[in-house]
């Protein structure tokens, strides 16, 4: 078994799919700094991957700082990805543009669609949220908790 | 220097046209490439040409630089060949199998070959005649992955094999592609089943490659299209060209499109055909590509005839 949950789809790339289904688990709590991320032989035989779409998989997460390999350790889980770069900001835009016109075709007003995106945050990662500008993600708690933005 | 290389094979069996036609395809070390065909592709004829249990009339398959027919590969443990009609010496059982095989070839591994008997649940000191069909067929491929060939041919496993069965022959394999770098090639129907653990695909319709490559670059090149609109704008992007395939019902129209003759992106369509409802881009599961391209290849033919 792994420690977060994922099942592959025929048709989207498997990469995207695992990659989707680790930092969303790392995001949410699910895994934490410092735990031990399973090796790509394990990857690879649990969810029937071939070694070198595992390869990839993990590449990606390194790249987006989600995991760090510790020579002689193996892969572990770090404190979260680092700032977002530019032109990934701008890809996020695109994907938000889309979620915009289909609420408003769908008749939707925009403090609808703002509340929907907040309970649907809350669901997935709980009441956290990013603080400090290192990129690091800090459970803090939503009200009463004395911390302000 | 690529593991496996077919290069322009061509086959003919007497009195009958091409079974295979300039067939090319490519694997690397530790690739496992799925061989995708309906039946009487060609699929058979091409992995026992990789074999070397057949002479191609034109064209070779090289095995690290080696061509398998002029070498027995499969007689010096190099290509291990593994077929759903495989037989298996019927008085011995399997750990007598193992002892009277592993001297034959020279990297055959004790190990590996304990390690697969656990894994597969295997009782070695049972009758290969006594074996169920599914052990049969895990006793057969822990004796081919135990010799460490530099390639592992298998003709249609899984016929006829239950699905958990199948779940543990697919890991064993992963776990023997990871770690020996054996290049692995598997012809197969279970197409939804195998695709995550391929790395390589070839299709063949009527003995002719239709798509090769690694599963990334096939992934990113064949996309499907759906738009839903008025029949002049339906009319118009299906007239556009010869797509892979096309269907359409009632205002929906849906194609199968090559990439790499035609770049499709969601936002160019939608400029250029902005009178339609939606039109969306997507990825192809290898099962509904193996569809296409069979489905495509019969239209041709029949449109050929009627010429």
């Amino acid at each position: 078994m792994l420690p977060f949950p994922v099942l592959i789809q025929p048709g989207e790339s498997p990469v995207k799919q695992v990659v989707y289904a680790a930092s969303k688990a790392i995001l949410a709590g699910v895994m934490r700094a410092g735990d031990a991320f399973p090796s790509v032989r394990e990857l690879s035989e649990v969810l029937k991957l071939h070694p070198n779409t595992v390869q990839k998989v993990i590449a990606e997460l390194v790249r987006d700082g989600f995991l760090a390999v510790r020579p002689g350790v193996g892969t572990v889980v770090t404190t979260g990805p680092r700032a977002p770069d530019e032109d990934r900001r701008r890809a996020l835009h695109a994907s938000v543009e889309q979620l915009v016109v289909e609420a408003r075709r769908l008749g939707l007003e925009c403090d609808a669609l703002v509340s929907d995106v907040e309970t649907t945050w809350t669901a997935v990662f709980g009441a956290t949220r990013l603080t400090g500008t290192g990129g690091g993600a800090v459970a803090v708690p939503r009200r009463g908790g004395g911390r302000t933005r | 220097m690529t593991r496996v290389v077919v290069e322009g094979v061509s086959y003919r069996y007497d009195g009958r046209g091409d079974a295979l036609h300039d067939v090319s395809i490519e694997a690397p070390s530790g690739a496992i490439l799925g061989l995708l065909g309906a039946n009487g592709a060609g699929k058979t004829t091409l992995l026992q040409c990789c074999a070397g249990l057949r002479e191609p009339m034109r064209g070779r398959v090289l095995v690290d630089g080696v061509s398998s027919a002029r070498r027995a590969l499969i007689v010096s443990g190099d290509v291990g060949y593994v077929a759903e009609s495989v037989r298996l010496p019927s008085d011995m059982t399997l750990a007598h199998l193992e002892w009277w095989i592993a001297p034959l070839h020279r990297r055959w591994d004790a190990a590996l070959a304990t390690s697969l008997r656990e894994r597969f649940g295997l009782d070695a000191s049972r009758k290969l005649t006594t074996l169920s069909r599914g052990e049969y067929m895990k006793a057969a491929l822990l004796c081919a992955l135990a010799a460490q060939p530099r390639v592992l041919i298998m003709d249609e496993p899984f016929a006829g094999i239950d699905v958990v069965t199948k779940d543990e022959i697919l890991r064993g394999l992963l776990a023997t592609a990871g770690t020996s770098g054996t290049t692995m090639l598997l012809a197969s129907h279970d197409i939804a089943e195998i695709e995550s653990v391929l790395s390589h695909v070839a299709i063949i319709t009527v003995g002719r490659v239709r798509v090769s490559g690694s599963m990334e670059s096939v992934r990113e090149r064949y996309r499907q299209v759906t738009m839903v609109g008025g029949d002049a704008l339906l009319d118009a992007f299906a007239g556009e060209q010869r797509w892979l395939e096309v269907e359409r019902a009632g205002r929906m129209l849906r194609i199968v499109a090559d990439g790499e003759r035609t770049p499709l992106d969601a936002g160019m369509l939608q400029r250029r055909f902005a009178g339609a409802d939606s039109i969306t881009v997507e990825d192809l599961s290898l099962r509904e590509l193996f569809s296409s391209v069979v489905r495509g290849t019969r239209a041709d033919s029949i449109r050929a005839e009627a010429a």
